[in-house]
């Protein structure tokens, strides 16, 4: 469907004409300037907070809002706002790198598929739509077990050699599993949509053109397919980011996601729900950070599709 | 239409081939035991306890025998959690319930979802596109754990009919019903919000609207067929992945469906429970994904020949 | 269309029945039929092929053992399938005189050779059972179940007559009547079992809903999966006249809060258990329905003895002396549940020796004796949200007081009992509820032959005294020479004691003669429901 003149090596117009589109887009730019504060909170903002959201004072558990603790304590004593946060940074760790590898993977994957088309085209989408079959959950605890015996050696290796601090170190290894089993999981639409832009753009003149002149396969495939779709993949992009964060919850409620002390936003709002009745600011804190995050995704993510799509956006 | 269907079936039969063997072999990996209790066993009565089940044997004799007994007695094997019961008898007895679920809640996602989507579209960017669309997204964002428990304080104490849980009353699938088709609806709003807007940027639409036909017949009788095919092509795979992936649902509602034998299948290692559950599931995902091909092909004339 | 048009007909006629109805409890009081949480499906209802409690609780209304829980006094047989019962004085042989109107529920007269037959049943090796160490007290049966004799008759129960059976153990056992109760001892019958399959052949057909028949005072009603499993009055139980329900329904209810919102909205008479997290409002609320029962269970930290650093006693015990016991039990727990200062709970005339208490700077001490190079140590736990809490305070703890870092190794059930059954960890938490009122039932794990003792703890002294006990018939004597082997076994602190347990459940008024008990077995027989007076 896809009619936009290629662009170019440099400066290409298309781009600058997104940004501008974008730009005009309240709501998305609202999104954006969202997730900027809300990964500034989360990774910069977090170290400010005077407090440590593993330390446990069993006897403030339950207080209230206070200078001291803005949102209040926990069930456990612990300040919520420093969970929240640190929680964010699990949350938008998994989710964002996550979706890289989703991207990488469908993008080559889906690319070669849509380049070479025909016979080796229909085989790999129906390997995609047999994994699309696969049961969620076996992955998961696959990846789980089997990466986790890998894992303690890479991690000695870090404290040992490199000399970092063993909980940090544990904080990053422990969402890799999870992150590998959502990836597995995840790449699977991102390598479908790219596959059918991919052969979308492969029959334009241009690509004729390219092989006329005696293009490598590979230079033809990254300097040419590869940059003119990359539009629906932004687009599927910033959307898949929520839904990750959506997955990691999911898990923890089944009790395969993240590891105490660390926590998400999911598993702080699955312990919130159970304060439903008794204390809903745990459930309310928690559940506001992680909706506002997922609308500004989504809203950016919207308004990508109406930037990068001139067509649809034209009234 | 006939090749389409033959060639759909035998792809099916492929991929769910592969699937149970991909299964069969993944629940192998995985350390623990099926038959493991919380009273300490001697390796002796372990073996004793794995007689019924062939799991002394080694591998290719026991994944040839699975293949010989599916296909030749029709036999899917035994549970090792739900001891003495055939896997058969466990989907045969938690499918209704779960495609009584599973239906409801689709067809509810599709009568709110699908005009919510159409009328944001009609009203690009006015105030009932945001309010539709902020709704659309809430559904995406409340997950089901949170949904779920709300419903039970608020609306199953407000109405003695609607109990919190369970599954003896009519009045029982309201609730978990409402909370599976909320994702449902939201994400068929969004997506027939952007078929819709897509349609009514084309040329023919255009061309009916120089000709001054009244919105109204536009969007009906032209622009609504061909905006659904995204929505569609959503419905079949979510058919599918609502039947089976409604654990959350199912434990907050006390709902004697599928989804949690899934789950307790992949936790407690229950080998043949999870090959048949795959299995199954991979014939209805099939299904779904031909249905929705056929639908497609007639909603679409131009697909017709190419699909 | 029409779907759809049904179904809003349906909510219709749902928001429009809000007239005056009855709760489902309200109704069922009326029948007359009791309605349980029973927190998961039963895994099967073959006495001998199960050992878990929600599988007790259901066989325990349709079976009956040799004796019978008192509906109010720990620790009292009453008459069962037995109307009585003598020993020698040694309490070596025992003779047990049934009922003589004692039937199956479906006629069939129960006799002694079903009790004997199914002792043989469950001991079979090829059976494959898994809970035979309850019957090890009968002579011969280890042996038997060992595969070191194919005798059965080498087995110590004897049908004297239809009505007399008599027991040979392999030593003194006062407290026998309390172990008859257990579901390993229920009689199974052989004329339907055989009728299915061969006497040694698992999960055949006789416990499915059409066939199955036991000799309690219910029988099987329905049992549909994953959704309830129900029974009803046995009009062939020998004292049917005085079983007061007509029926009861077990509803497998998994989650907690589910179970708590279904009590609350009138669905079940009796939870299983309530969320720590409801107990405050609850408490506050329905005082009257909150119910906090002493358990015979204890939760402990086990130490892996195998694996360095904890063969060092002085870290075993700084790990033990920094746990903030009742710091758990008040924040995290809330059910009332006592500090463990030994492994055993006190109950009946048994004192378990106080051994263990939380003293930080003690813990820091012995941990300055220690060898302990400040590696990171393991803790395996279960996927369950208690562990989970547990596993997190004690985290914290030992970070805080001794500034060790412990990981949580976080396992699904079968993969957690697989590792530690193999021995796999460093320190597992664990649970552990006594099958019956003797402190046997928890000493007997540190035994070094026991399968359940996979710590690699032995210790002689530890081992002749639990010997010198069990030959030991003058029951005060009995109990001190097993306090004197706790003793010995709490200075070695092979584990962590945490809590003794309590059972904290829901429960509503009209629930009669339902009395708080150690082993939370309650007779069903005695249980009545009784309308609250219309007000």
């Amino acid at each position: 469907m896809s009619t936009q003149t290629p662009s170019n090596n440099k400066g290409s117009s298309l781009w600058n004409d997104a940004w501008f589109r974008l730009r005009q887009n309240k709501l998305s730019m609202a999104g954006l300037v969202v997730i900027v504060i809300m990964i500034l909170l989360c990774f910069v903002g977090r170290w400010l907070v005077p407090h440590d959201p593993r330390h446990q004072q069993l006897d403030q558990k339950f207080e209230s809002s206070s200078a001291e603790h803005w949102l209040g304590m926990d069930q456990l004593g612990r300040d919520l706002f420093v969970r929240i946060l640190d929680g964010g940074q699990i949350s938008l760790l998994v989710a964002i790198l996550a979706t890289i590898l989703t991207v990488t993977v469908g993008v080559i994957y889906g690319g070669i598929a849509g380049y070479v088309g025909g016979r080796t085209h229909a085989v790999m989408m129906r390997i995609v739509d047999g994994l699309l079959a696969m049961p969620f959950l076996i992955i998961v605890i696959l990846f789980r077990e089997l990466i986790s015996a890998q894992l303690g050696n890479a991690e000695e290796w870090f404290v040992q050699t490199l000399g970092w601090k063993i909980e940090m170190v544990r904080r990053i290894s422990n969402l890799i599993p999870l992150i590998l089993a959502i990836a597995a999981f995840g790449w699977l639409t991102m390598g479908r949509i790219v596959c059918s832009s991919a052969a979308a753009v492969t029959k334009l003149e241009f690509i004729e053109a390219a092989r006329s002149l005696g293009l490598s396969h590979r230079r033809i495939l990254f300097r040419h397919i590869l940059p003119n779709i990359m539009g629906p993949v932004i687009i599927y992009a910033t959307l898949t980011i929520p839904t990750f964060i959506l997955y990691e919850a999911t898990l923890s409620f089944i009790g395969l996601g993240i590891e105490p002390p660390n926590a998400s936003w999911g598993t702080l709002i699955k312990e919130g729900a159970n304060y439903l009745e008794t204390r809903p600011s745990l459930l309310l804190f928690p559940a506001a950070f992680f909706s506002v995050t997922l609308f500004a995704f989504n809203f950016l993510g919207d308004g990508l599709r109406d930037a990068l799509d001139p067509k649809s956006s034209k009234d | 239409m006939i090749a389409l269907v033959t060639r759909r079936t035998l792809q099916t039969l492929i991929v769910v081939f592969l699937l149970v063997t991909f299964t069969f072999i993944a629940i192998r990996l995985i350390p623990g035991n099926p038959l493991e209790s919380d009273k300490a066993t001697s390796s002796e009565v372990m073996k004793r306890m794995a007689e019924p089940f062939g799991f002394n044997r080694p591998y290719v004799t026991q994944y040839l025998l699975y293949w010989k007994n599916l296909l030749f007695k029709g036999d899917l094997g035994l549970s090792t959690t739900l001891l003495g019961r055939s896997v058969s008898e466990i989907i045969s007895t938690s499918f209704p319930v779960s495609l009584m679920l599973g239906l409801t809640s689709l067809i509810i996602g599709v009568f709110v979802g699908i005009p919510l989507g159409v009328i944001a579209a009609m009203n690009k960017n006015g105030w009932i596109d945001y309010l539709s669309m902020v709704l659309a997204m809430a559904g995406i964002c409340v997950p089901a754990f949170v949904l779920g428990p709300v419903l039970q304080l608020t609306v199953a104490r407000q109405f003695d009919s609607i109990s919190a849980a369970g599954w003896s009353r009519p009045g029982d699938l309201i609730l978990p019903a409402i909370t599976l088709s909320v994702g449902v609806a939201a994400y068929l709003a969004r997506l027939s919000r952007g078929g819709m807007l897509d349609i009514l940027s084309q040329d023919f639409i255009r061309t009916a609207h120089a000709k001054g036909l009244p919105l109204k017949t536009i969007i009906f009788k032209h622009a609504l067929k061909p905006s659904l095919l995204p929505a569609i092509t959503y419905l079949g795979p979510a058919f599918a992945a609502i039947i089976t992936g409604s654990f959350v649902v199912e434990i907050i509602f006390q709902v004697p469906g599928m989804g949690q034998h899934f789950v307790n299948a992949v936790i407690s290692k229950d080998p043949f429970l999870l090959q048949g559950l795959v299995l199954f599931y991979g014939l209805i995902m099939g299904g779904a994904n031909l249905i929705v091909d056929i639908v497609i092909a007639f909603l679409n004339p131009r697909l017709r020949e190419t699909a | 269309m029409r779907f759809l048009s049904s179904i809003l007909a349906l909510l219709l006629c749902v928001l429009l029945c809000q007239c005056e109805r009855k709760s489902t409890v309200e109704l069922s009081t009326a029948e007359k039929v009791l309605i349980i949480g029973n927190s998961n499906e039963p895994k099967a209802l073959d006495p001998h092929l199960v050992s878990g409690v929600v599988e007790s609780n259901i066989l325990r209304s349709v079976f009956e053992g040799l004796t019978n829980d008192h509906p109010s006094l720990d620790g009292k047989a009453i008459p069962g399938a037995a109307a009585r019962w003598e020993s020698n004085a040694d309490a070596t042989e025992w003779t047990f005189h049934l009922q003589p109107n004692g039937k199956w529920s479906d006629g069939t007269p129960l006799t002694a050779s079903d009790f004997v037959y199914s002792f043989r049943r469950i001991l079979d090796p090829a059976l494959g059972a898994n809970y035979t160490d309850m019957l090890y007290y009968l002579e011969g049966a280890q042996a038997y179940h060992q595969g070191k004799t194919k005798d059965p008759e080498t087995i110590g129960a004897q049908a004297v007559d239809p009505l007399t059976l008599k027991l040979t153990l392999s030593k003194p056992t006062p407290f026998l009547p309390e172990i008859v109760k257990h579901m390993t001892w229920f009689p199974v019958p052989r004329h339907l079992i055989e009728v299915h399959g061969e006497m040694n052949e698992p999960h055949t057909a006789w416990t499915k809903e059409e066939n199955m028949i036991g000799n309690g005072p219910f029988q099987l009603k329905a049992w549909r999966l994953n959704h309830k499993v129900e029974v009803e009055r046995n009009p062939h139980y020998w004292d049917h006249e005085n079983v007061l329900l007509n029926g009861i329904q077990f509803l497998p209810i998994k989650n907690a809060f589910t179970e708590a919102r279904m009590f609350l909205d009138d669905l079940i008479h009796v939870s299983d258990k309530l969320p720590a997290e409801m107990i405050d409002q609850m408490e506050t609320k329905f005082p009257e329905m909150v119910r906090k029962e002493p358990y015979v269970g204890v939760t402990y930290v086990t130490c892996n003895l195998k694996r360095s650093p904890f063969e060092q006693a002085s870290l075993r015990e700084a790990l033990a002396a920094s746990i903030n016991q009742q710091a758990i039990i008040d924040n995290i727990l809330r059910g009332g549940e006592r500090a463990a200062y030994g492994f055993t709970p006190a109950f009946g005339d048994y004192l378990p020796p106080r051994a263990v208490s939380y003293q930080p700077n003690e813990a820091q001490k012995s941990l300055a004796q220690s060898t302990f190079d400040q590696r990171e140590l393991h803790l395996l736990i279960t996927d369950s949200e208690a562990s989970k809490a547990i596993g997190e305070a004690l985290q914290s703890m030992w970070q805080q007081t001794l500034g060790i870092n412990v990981r949580l190794e976080i396992r699904e059930w079968t993969t957690y009992l697989a590792r530690r059954r193999k021995g796999e960890y460093d320190m597992v938490l664990c649970n552990w509820i006594g099958d019956f009122l003797d402190p046997t039932t928890f000493l007997d794990l540190w035994k070094v032959d026991n399968p359940n003792n996979t710590c690699g703890f032995q210790l002689p002294q530890y081992d002749q005294l639990l010997n010198k006990a069990s030959l030991t018939v003058d029951p005060t004597q009995r109990l001190q020479t097993l306090q004197k082997a706790e003793t010995e076994l709490l200075q070695f602190k092979p584990m962590l004691p945490i809590y003794w347990r309590t059972k904290i459940y829901l429960k509503r008024p009209e629930v009669k003669g339902w009395n708080p008990l150690l082993l939370n077995n309650h007779p069903y027989k005695f249980v009545d429901l009784v309308p609250p007076p219309q007000s």
